[in-house]
């Protein structure tokens, strides 16, 4: 007898299966004292059933496992095959022994014979006999295509050939892993960890796609993890190859293989289409699908293959999160335990609750993962690269490229607004991302309490749970709605704990301030901060903390006077408190460089702009973003100061840092490059600023992918180069190309496609194509209209351009109402002297001027000359312009 | 007569009493799960796993008629789970003579893993659900259709002649019981 099982009569038995039963549904905690008062001395009884009771439950599918092995050996292997070919040579390779089973044949493990190289590999045999010697010459080109693969995330093709009986051979690296799933399960690899892998994934299948190869067949079978952690991709364009007997569909018809082929087709496989990288696309996201949800994207059991075939072809699939509901609904219904205990098991294999999962799942991933799944190839993911970028937005906490067509009807007021719905899951992250850099920064400055920290994230979770998506409507809960909750729910039961309430409202209103909702998070802020010094009086860190975060709203929202109030006096807090190294007072003096510059003052911005650099330079190990973006923002200023070289040179420098701290690939390399070109641009440097902007698309596109919406900023700030070198036709080409860009990210009606329409008109007009530039415009201000109320400042601008257009075509009647609008637009929130408010100014004195007004029209074009100077730009040279036309036709009238 | 019309019979045979139905009933099933496994491996395109519980899925709808009442449908998964048990214990058994004998290496699958229970194998579970039937057969029985034959609750109660809630009581214990034998293997 086992040593572990106690000698157990029947009695002891029966006693034993009930204690565990009735301790099994207790808490852990209460299991002990339970115990111990019914097993009294019987320690033995007392330990056997703890041991049953700590049995793992994972256990259960190492036993599943177990049996699925044997089924595959004991029924797959003919031993007799294997035994006869061990030993034996194929090609220059000795077999090993088998290693498995595949598609093609069998699979053995062997080694080169002749020892010129010690290396194992895995070798596949196939079926059949070729007949054809046509086919052998054609194998054998395909295989030297392949053989070119060189990818350390792929198996390597190392040789191929016919045996002596003409049996086709292929061999590759022999790769000792375990499949991906697996992997993931074994190593309970979080929701972001199998993020992680399976972009480098999708990065070696863009690199096969590059080299024209499709894979055709991806899935967790073909995807091996070594011991250290990486992926390997095997049988990459092998479908194809040991296919080459077999019929055109992929053999998806033939006998008996039906219902396990079907699983993992896409839809044009079954319907007999053409078979392009897109297909990859679909098979990765299939392999997604199960690697965060645990389940297939549909169902195969007990189908037909028709009907498998149905739901494959079927557009709207079943998004992850809703699969795992809707199983989980049936067990529940059921009462079937078992596969509620799956379920559990599938979370637990995640390192996270069912419940949170779900969660998790819903949003986002769902949409990502459905984006890779849609009917039509060319409507899913472009590339594996932009599949892979968009997680990596996803990762990041950035607004993800893929949209649920629902998305854009159903979408509210908030998105309209110009801000991403954010769902339920999504914001959960949102908000306690933003709670944990809050507090992170603040623990840099205090010992926060552990338990206020704990307390306020059991809130936001709380918050969350009345929107999970299982209890309510079905519907995707808006991030304006659930922080609305939020922020009320804070007020009514937290009444009696002035400290977390502060924090959430800090937490609520830094969330508000990445939604762009600065309003909102002003408010919170606001009150963060009276409830902050109500608790802690004025002078406590946290108290600075808070007026920081709200100077940065304040200065979104223009309030630069405020904003710059609550830095000196949180600065003057943080200098008191810590050394003349925190990075809290760099942080300050940065936000209070960028107000003063806004305002123009830029003796003080340049001064707080260099202590701040002074700081992040002695902690840039820790801080090179933030001193990257410090000498950005110094070398903005210098830029306006005029020194251009020093400028140039501190952009350099924060490239270079980024470079040495975060590598090549980090986002703000492509924005650097992006201001570098733009500035050498306006040095004049035209051949310059044309190599560095070439540089900024690329890494655009190398970093954040051909869909992001730097790409088309870019693509602008080339198009407006080409202008400058007087290239009208390709510049309008590029902005137009920008254009289409913006419209497939962000929709036909977003206000960066308003924005890049009010560029492009700008462009028509000094193209002098003036109907075509009018009509950019009115599309623009119909955009505008449409997304942004009556009061932006993009309004103004496409305004100001369109009374130009007016003024151009000899309408000047027409002009006058615009560009007063535009005018009254500009003065409500930019000071007098405003560089915007002089070239609408400009604008407006070129109608009255135009109109015969001239007095009027001449202090305002002198006011707006003054402020924009004689540089060789399009405001000031058109100021200029309008200035000289004026004294023009004033002499006339003199005359 | 058709094999499943012959199979059909041969389960109403032997829930009326007949003991000699189950002899006949259990090679029938035995070359049938072996035939299908076989072809599903030679011809396996995807990554679909092979479960034992298909396995004997598909015996059933290749087996039996389509109209079987549900109680002779549980008859016939409780035949199946015992004869995939006693196929796969056989095989694990005739290998680890041969590991003994030849020093062969033992077969894993690159893609499979045995990961959790050490070195267990389906001799392991084989002998621990063996002594399981000494001291309470009936558990052994369930873990044996649980595991082999994928059956639910109801089925298993059909089968063994109990409520589902005694099956899902006594699974649990029995799981427990496993695991923590085939714990430290």
């Amino acid at each position: 007898m086992n040593s572990k099982t106690i000698e157990l009569n029947a009695e002891r038995w029966s006693r034993a299966e009930d204690l565990f039963g009735r301790a099994a549904d207790l808490r852990a905690g209460e299991r002990e004292r339970f115990l111990q008062s019914e097993c009294g001395d019987d320690v033995e009884l007392h330990d056997y059933i703890i041991s049953l009771l700590q049995a793992d439950p994972a256990l259960d599918g190492a036993i599943e496992r177990t049996i699925v092995n044997t089924v595959r050996v004991a029924f797959g292997e003919d031993p007799s095959q294997a035994e006869q070919m061990k030993g034996q040579m194929i090609g220059p390779y000795r077999v090993e022994r088998l290693l498995g089973a595949g598609g093609m044949g069998m699979v053995y493990l062997a080694e080169r014979a002749d020892q010129q190289y010690d290396q194992q590999v895995a070798i596949k045999l196939g079926r059949h006999r070729l007949v054809d010697p046509q086919m052998e010459l054609r194998l054998r080109n395909e295989r030297q295509f392949l053989a070119n693969l060189d990818h350390p995330n792929i198996a390597r093709l190392l040789d191929g050939g016919t045996t002596a009986d003409g049996v086709p051979y292929i061999v590759m690296e022999y790769i000792d892993g375990v499949r991906i799933d697996t992997y993931c399960d074994l190593h309970r690899l979080t929701i972001d960890e199998r993020l992680k892998l399976f972009q480098t994934i999708c990065a070696a299948v863009h690199y096969a796609h590059q080299n024209l190869i499709i894979h055709r067949d991806i899935k967790a079978t073909n995807i091996l993890v070594t011991g250290d952690g990486t992926p390997k991709l095997l049988d990459f364009g092998i479908a194809k190859l040991t296919d080459a007997e077999g019929s055109a569909t992929d053999g998806l018809t033939r006998d008996g293989a039906v219902i396990m082929t079907f699983t993992n087709a896409a839809p044009e496989q079954i319907t007999g289409q053409c078979v392009t990288t897109a297909t990859d696309v679909y098979g990765l996201g299939l392999l997604l699908f199960n690697l965060l949800s645990g389940v297939r994207a549909y169902e195969t059991d007990g189908l037909t293959p028709r009907e498998i075939a149905l739901q494959i072809c079927e557009d709207e699939k079943t998004s992850p999160s809703r699969r795992l509901l809707q199983q989980r609904k049936a067990a529940q219904a059921e009462n079937d335990t078992v596969a509620l205990e799956k379920l559990k098991r599938i979370a637990a294999d995640r390192s996270t609750s069912l419940d949170r999962l779900q969660r998790r799942l819903h949003g986002d991933l769902d949409t990502i993962v459905l984006n890779a799944l849609r009917k039509e190839p060319a409507r899913r993911y472009r590339s594996a690269s932009a599949f892979a970028d968009d997680i990596g937005r996803y990762l990041n906490s950035m607004p993800i490229v893929a949209r649920a067509d629902s998305w854009r009807y159903r979408a509210g007021k908030f998105v309209q607004r110009h801000v991403a719905a954010v769902s339920a899951a999504a914001l959960v992250v949102v908000l306690l991302t933003a709670f944990s850099v809050a507090l992170s920064i603040q623990n840099r400055a205090v010992v926060k309490e552990r338990d206020t920290a704990r307390e306020v994230i059991q809130f936001l979770e709380d918050i969350f749970m009345a929107h999970d998506p299982s209890r309510a409507r079905g519907a995707d809960v808006t991030a304006e709605e659930i922080l609305a909750e939020g922020a009320d729910r804070i007020q009514s039961n937290l009444g009696d704990r002035p400290e977390i309430q502060s924090a959430l409202m800090g937490t609520i209103g830094r969330v508000y301030y990445n939604l762009g909702e600065y309003q909102s998070s002003e408010k919170m802020l606001q009150q963060a901060l009276q409830l902050q010094i109500q608790t802690s009086g004025e002078a406590h860190p946290s108290v600075a903390v808070i007026k920081n975060d709200l100077a940065e709203v304040l200065f979104r929202r223009a309030e630069y006077g405020r904003a710059a109030e609550l830095l000196q006096q949180a600065l003057a807090v943080n200098q008191l408190s810590n050394d003349g190294t925190s990075p809290l007072v760099a942080t300050n003096l940065f936000n209070l460089a960028n107000v003063y510059l806004a305002t123009g003052k830029l003796d003080e911005a340049e001064a707080a702009v260099r202590s701040s650099v002074a700081i992040f330079v002695q902690i840039s190990d820790q801080f090179g973003l933030e001193l990257a973006e410090a000498k950005s923002t110094l070398a903005r200023i210098l830029q306006v100061r005029g020194d251009l070289d020093q400028t140039e040179s501190l952009l350099r420098d924060a490239i270079e840092i980024v470079n040495e701290s975060e590598g090549p690939d980090h986002p703000y390399m492509a924005y650097y490059l992006q201001n570098l070109g733009v500035l050498q641009r306006s040095k004049g440097d035209l051949v310059a600023a044309e190599q560095t902007l070439q540089l900024a698309v690329e890494a655009t596109r190398r970093i954040l992918g051909d869909n992001h919406e730097l790409l088309a900023i870019v693509l602008v700030d080339q198009g407006m180069l080409l202008q400058m070198k007087g290239d009208y036709d390709e510049a309008v080409r590029v902005v137009r190309t920008a254009i289409e860009l913006d419209i497939q990210i962000h929709g036909p009606g977003h206000p960066r496609v308003g924005l890049h329409k009010t560029i492009l008109g700008m462009l028509l007009h000094d193209k002098n194509d003036l109907e075509d530039a009018e009509a950019s415009l009115q599309d623009a201000l119909l955009i505008f209209d449409e997304a942004l109320g009556d009061d932006h400042q993009y309004i103004a601008s496409a305004l100001t351009e369109l009374g130009a257009v007016l003024n151009t075509t000899g309408r000047a009647e027409q002009a006058r109402p615009v560009l007063e609008r535009a005018l009254q637009m500009r003065l409500k929130d930019y000071p007098p002297e405003h560089v915007l408010v002089a070239a609408t100014q400009a604008e407006y004195g070129d109608t009255l001027s135009r109109l015969g007004q001239f007095e009027e029209a001449e202090s305002l074009l002198r006011q707006s000359v003054i402020v924009l100077g004689d540089r060789p730009d399009r405001r000031s040279r058109r100021a200029n312009a309008a200035l000289e036309r004026l004294e023009a036709l004033a002499g006339l009238r003199d005359q | 007569m058709s094999t499943s019309a012959t199979v059909t019979t041969l389960l109403r045979d032997w829930r009326s009493g007949d003991k000699r139905a189950l002899e006949e009933l259990t090679p029938l099933i035995y070359d049938d799960l072996r035939r299908v496994a076989a072809r599903h491996l030679q011809s396996e395109r995807s990554g679909h796993t092979l479960q034992a519980t298909a396995l004997v899925n598909e015996a059933f709808v290749r087996l039996a008629e389509a109209d079987l009442s549900f109680q002779d449908r549980a008859h016939f998964f409780s035949v199946a789970a015992r004869t995939m048990r006693h196929i796969l214990t056989d095989y694990g058994r005739a290998r680890r003579a041969q590991k003994r004998g030849g020093g062969v290496s033992p077969v894993t699958l690159h893609e499979d893993c045995m990961a959790g229970i050490g070195d267990t194998d389906i001799v392991d579970i084989d002998d621990a659900l063996t002594r399981l039937a000494e001291i309470d057969a009936r558990k052994s029985d369930i873990l044996v259709l649980h595991f082999f034959g994928g059956m639910t609750f109801e089925e298993t109660a059909e089968a063994l002649g109990i409520s589902p809630a005694t099956v899902d009581r006594d699974l649990r214990f029995a799981k427990a019981w496993l695991a923590n034998e085939l714990k430290d293997n």
